[in-house]
């Protein structure tokens, strides 16, 4: 940290290319098109067990999150510290919310 | 690399340019913006998520959500950060027609989402899901709201680089504007991916 | 880069000289009114918030003596219940937002660009604009006793449904909420700024954990006003919305649960009381190795207290809560959260006990009021202790012990290192001295009428004397604690003016003594290494930065027998601020104009909403006309091109990266 640096670095760095990006696109188009097919419950009927129906809607959000905030806004590319800072909003909101909501009763009803 | 600017600069006695992190100023300040901004649809979320079942008697935004709806308009968002991100490729390698049609692109699927929202507003307030009508309704409403404004203003911000394009101001050289740009407006998108989940597609148990 | 902020055409149309200095492009208007409007430096700005701050400090003052002079003996009807509730609401919220925080700003815009070695901070018009919309909102607040039928009258923390328009009829909360939404967004864009600063303007070889403890903790401040303004944010705004718009947020009778707003004021509020003492913990934490003559003990563990403190502050907000029902889970796990945050908070106190402990102290008026802030933090961090325990709080909840508690913590730890900061770089803003002998009656009558004031507050609160009542019956033993305790206050009062008379009475003496050089008290920072008052580009040549307190190690070494030796006069290493040309942000109106839409808009939500509009595009305009400035600065366009593409960018995404942050914050 000490060294300073010129901005002009982070620039070298290899962006994805335009047909990258159309790839994570069609990635993000599928997933979203499984967390729709939820809602169809009557046809896949594995779906109205809560927890798998939870957990499915849970780890496809996370995903692309994950892949939006790495891909689309270069957190992958960019210096860790934009990664740390967010990261820093993102789960003290997380941990905050969740002990207010805790603190409500939320969870248990 | 980093010292080809140094030399240049003979009136300032060290590169202005230079950061410590290595990232500029506004970059660095956008994502710290970003950062404080979880804190805040945190609480609007939890806000809904806390009254999403006190109707008061009336309706619930759960007993009518059109989801087959809400999923195409959702959709239509989260493809605007793939033209977001073409348009600033296209910017950063100086083909500024292309980079100028696709921000145009993005403000307009941004236009789309809004506009879906509109629609959603109007018809649930039609089916007795008025602002005033109980906390879960006032909660929605705000939640969404605030959502639609941050994307109303990211189209602001995206027409504006276009004009400024269109008058020849906008060049590669400011490509990070258009990625300081594009970063709010994928932050807008994935708060959006986390309220399509929680907000829309859990069912009430 | 930043430092290259772009001129902007003014409306009046005035010109700017052609490069008077070399390439220094300032307007004419030197020194004058519009120099101080228009000014993006930080030093200026920074004093204009501390006149600010202190200004408020009279109105919170003068309103502190009303509630005391109700409070002096029993069943007085000098005020009248209601004008009592606004009173005391009002005192909390002026002192809190418009007194403290802008005061510890203050010091931040101040100090902070100075001891990392920076010409200025990162975004300097957005800092104009902090200023600006801080002033705008707190006077907005202000004007409620004017047109708003009276201040808001809910305490500072507004507890719902007491704030609902049904028991809160006036507008007094409206513009409670207006007001310091747009207080908020001002601290917001200032700590976003200042985080900035911190950790992209530092000058070669200061590393973060070479940076002051001051700084260090204004900088732990920013990030917790970052993250805990959006979440009052959200609170007022819903409030708002309330009582504006009929929405149902807070109205138990439609099924809405009240003790949303507790949680969502107390996650705010709980990291504003480390807001509010974080920066005197750094203020103190220059002035006692400064006068110890020894450096600060455990400078990491400084740093890492400050921070746990900071991480911590987020847990423990619901032990305001204890007696609200949040259920014997929730109780047990806040108590036991704030047990731990007494810890950091312990490393500190000892930290400063040994920075003292063998040093040659020289109790000068700045080390009376921290040596001060120590002693009176540690008894009001220990009253805290007790109500950690819930069951003891249960008893004390509501009472003059908490009253006596937090005035311990915020004016014995928060107001008395500020004052300490004060006296310690009046020299350096200034350029003169406070007199010593006028500072010292300050600091005795202001420490002694503190005890005064709120000591027996612990005894009537452990009697059970409430708090917010408007007057109280004789007979319950607490005429003579009252009585003291309103002595007490007005030998604050005094102090206050002993102060004023201070500071006017240092200026007209100063001109026959000798100005006070760069480094008066002998201080180890590098703002200590250019001349006072400070020059307009701070440094004449940005340092090189070779280990923590570098400006002292210039003066010193520390021979083989672990001796201190002088190696330099000051004199002869410090900065004569003799350099030219130096390339300054250049001023703008703009602030000015944008923090003036906010108040309109604020007016035009509780009166009219044809001035929202009025206010908007004057709001609109102002971000306009900051972001589409041409850029035509002398030295960014011709000088790059053969270079590398991305060179000339950046001073033309500063305006438009600064106005787009700006952009988003006007609607939150």
């Amino acid at each position: 940290m000490s060294e300073t640096t010129t901005v002009t670095e982070t620039h070298d760095d290899h962006h994805p290319s335009d047909w990258e990006y159309v790839k994570i696109a069609g990635i993000l188009a599928v997933l979203t098109t499984i967390e729709v097919l939820t809602y169809f419950e009557s046809v896949f009927t594995f779906f109205e067990t809560r927890w798998i129906l939870l957990t499915t809607l849970f780890v496809l959000m996370i995903v692309k999150f994950w892949l939006v905030a790495r891909m689309f806004m270069h957190l992958k590319q960019d210096k860790p510290i934009l990664s740390q800072s967010f990261a820093a909003g993102l789960a003290l909101a997380t941990g905050v919310y969740i002990v207010a909501l805790l603190a409500f009763n939320f969870f248990s009803a | 690399m980093s010292t080809a600017t140094a030399t240049a600069d003979t009136h300032h006695d060290h590169d202005p340019h230079a950061t410590n992190t290595g990232i500029s100023n506004n970059k660095l300040a956008m994502w710290l913006f970003l950062s404080t901004e979880c804190l805040l649809f945190g609480a609007l979320i939890s806000t809904y998520l806390l009254y999403k079942t006190r109707g008061n008697g009336g309706v619930l935004p759960t007993d009518i959500f059109d989801i087959p709806f809400t999923s195409v308009s959702s959709f239509v968002l989260l493809m605007s950060s793939l033209t977001m991100v073409l348009a600033l490729s296209a910017v950063g390698r100086g083909d500024m027609d292309r980079g100028k049609a696709w921000l145009l692109v993005t403000a307009m699927l941004g236009g789309v989402f809004i506009g879906g929202q509109v629609y959603e507003f109007t018809s649930f307030y039609r089916e007795g899901l008025g602002y005033t009508s109980n906390p879960a309704a006032s909660a929605f409403y705000t939640l969404t709201g605030f959502h639609g404004v941050h994307v109303s203003l990211g189209i602001l911000m995206l027409m504006s680089l276009w004009v400024s394009a269109q008058q020849g101001k906008l060049t590669p050289n400011n490509a990070e504007t258009v990625e300081i740009v594009g970063l709010y407006w994928h932050f807008v998108d994935i708060v959006w991916i986390f309220i399509f989940t929680v907000i829309y597609l859990i069912p009430p148990a | 880069m930043t430092i290259i902020d772009e001129p902007l055409a003014l409306e009046s149309g005035e010109t700017y000289a052609e490069k008077p200095l070399g390439i220094l492009t300032r307007p004419q208007a030197q020194g004058g009114w519009k120099d101080w409007v228009s000014t993006v430096d930080h030093k200026k700005i920074g004093i204009m918030y501390g006149v600010a701050a202190m200004f408020f400090f009279v109105v919170g003052g003068f309103e502190a003596l009303l509630i005391r002079t109700q409070l002096a003996f029993p069943d007085q009807g000098f005020l009248s219940a209601d004008l009592y509730n606004q009173i005391f609401t009002m005192h909390g919220v002026t002192m809190v937002f418009l007194f403290i925080m802008p005061l510890a700003a203050a010091f931040a815009n101040y100090l902070i660009p100075l001891q990392i070695g920076a010409r200025d901070v990162a975004f300097p018009r957005l800092n104009a604009l902090s200023f600006w919309v801080w002033l705008s909102g707190a006077i907005f607040l202000n004007t409620s006793w004017i047109v708003g039928g009276g201040g808001a009258n809910c305490g500072w923390f507004c507890y719902s449904p007491n704030s609902g328009i049904v028991f809160s009829p006036t507008h007094g909360v409206d513009f409670y909420a207006i007001g310091l939404l747009i207080t908020g967004i001002a601290s917001l864009v200032s700590a976003v700024n200042l985080i900035v600063t911190c950790l992209n303007m530092r000058a070669p070889g200061m590393d973060l954990m070479r940076m002051p403890v001051l700084t260090w903790m204004l900088l732990v401040t920013q990030f917790l006003l970052a993250f805990a303004l959006p979440v009052i944010t959200v609170a007022l705004l819903l409030l708002l919305f309330d009582r504006t718009f009929d929405s149902q947020f807070f109205d138990p009778d439609a099924g809405a649960d009240p003790l949303l707003w507790q949680h969502l004021f107390w996650i705010f509020g709980h990291p504003e009381v480390y807001i509010i003492i974080l920066p005197s913990f750094g203020i103190i934490s220059e002035v006692i190795p400064t006068f110890s003559r020894k450096p600060i003990f455990g400078y990491t563990a400084m740093v890492f207290s400050g921070i746990a403190i900071g991480f911590m502050g987020w847990g423990v907000w619901a032990h305001h809560m204890f007696v609200s029902g949040i259920g014997p889970i929730s109780v047990a796990a806040f108590s036991l959260a704030t047990m731990f945050i007494a810890v950091p908070t312990g490393v500190k106190i000892l930290n400063w006990l040994t920075t003292m402990w063998g040093g040659k102290l020289h109790f000068t008026t700045a080390m009376l009021f921290a040596t001060g802030t120590v002693a009176m933090f540690t008894i009001g961090g220990l009253s805290g202790v007790t109500h950690s325990l819930a069951p003891a709080d249960t008893q004390q909840t509501d009472t003059y012990y908490i009253v006596a508690h937090f005035h311990y913590v915020i004016f014995g730890g928060g107001v008395l290192g500020l004052f300490a900061g004060a006296y310690f770089w009046w020299p350096k803003v200034f350029g003169h001295f406070l007199n010593e002998r006028r500072g010292k009656i300050n600091f005795w009558a202001m420490l002694i009428g503190f005890n005064l004031t709120f000591g027996p507050m612990h005894v009537l609160g452990l009697q059970g004397m409430s708090r917010r009542i408007d007057t109280y019956s004789a007979g319950y033993g607490f005429d003579f604690w009252n009585l003291m305790s309103t002595i007490g206050s007005y030998l604050i009062a005094v102090s206050v003016l002993v102060f004023f008379y201070n500071v006017w009475k240092s200026k007209k003496e100063a001109v026959d003594l000798p100005p006070p050089g760069p480094d008066p008290w002998d201080a180890r920072s590098l703002e200590w290494s250019v001349p006072s008052p400070t020059p307009e580009h701070n440094f004449d040549e940005v340092p090189r930065v070779e280990s923590f307190d570098h400006w002292w190690f210039q003066k010193y070494e520390i021979d083989d027998d672990g001796k201190v030796v002088r190696i330099a006069e000051t004199e002869a290493v410090a900065q004569d601020g003799s350099a030219t040309g130096v390339h300054l942000p250049s001023p703008s109106f703009w602030p000015l104009v944008l923090a003036i839409g906010l108040p309109l808009i604020g007016y035009g939500i509780i009166f009219n909403l044809w001035l929202c509009v009025v206010g908007g595009l004057l709001t609109g305009g102002a971000i306009y006309a900051w972001v589409f400035e041409p850029v035509d600065d002398p030295d960014a366009g011709h000088d790059h091109d053969d270079h590398h593409d991305d060179e000339d960018g950046d001073d033309e995404l500063t305006a438009v990266g600064a106005g787009s942050a700006g952009d988003e914050d006007g609607e939150g």
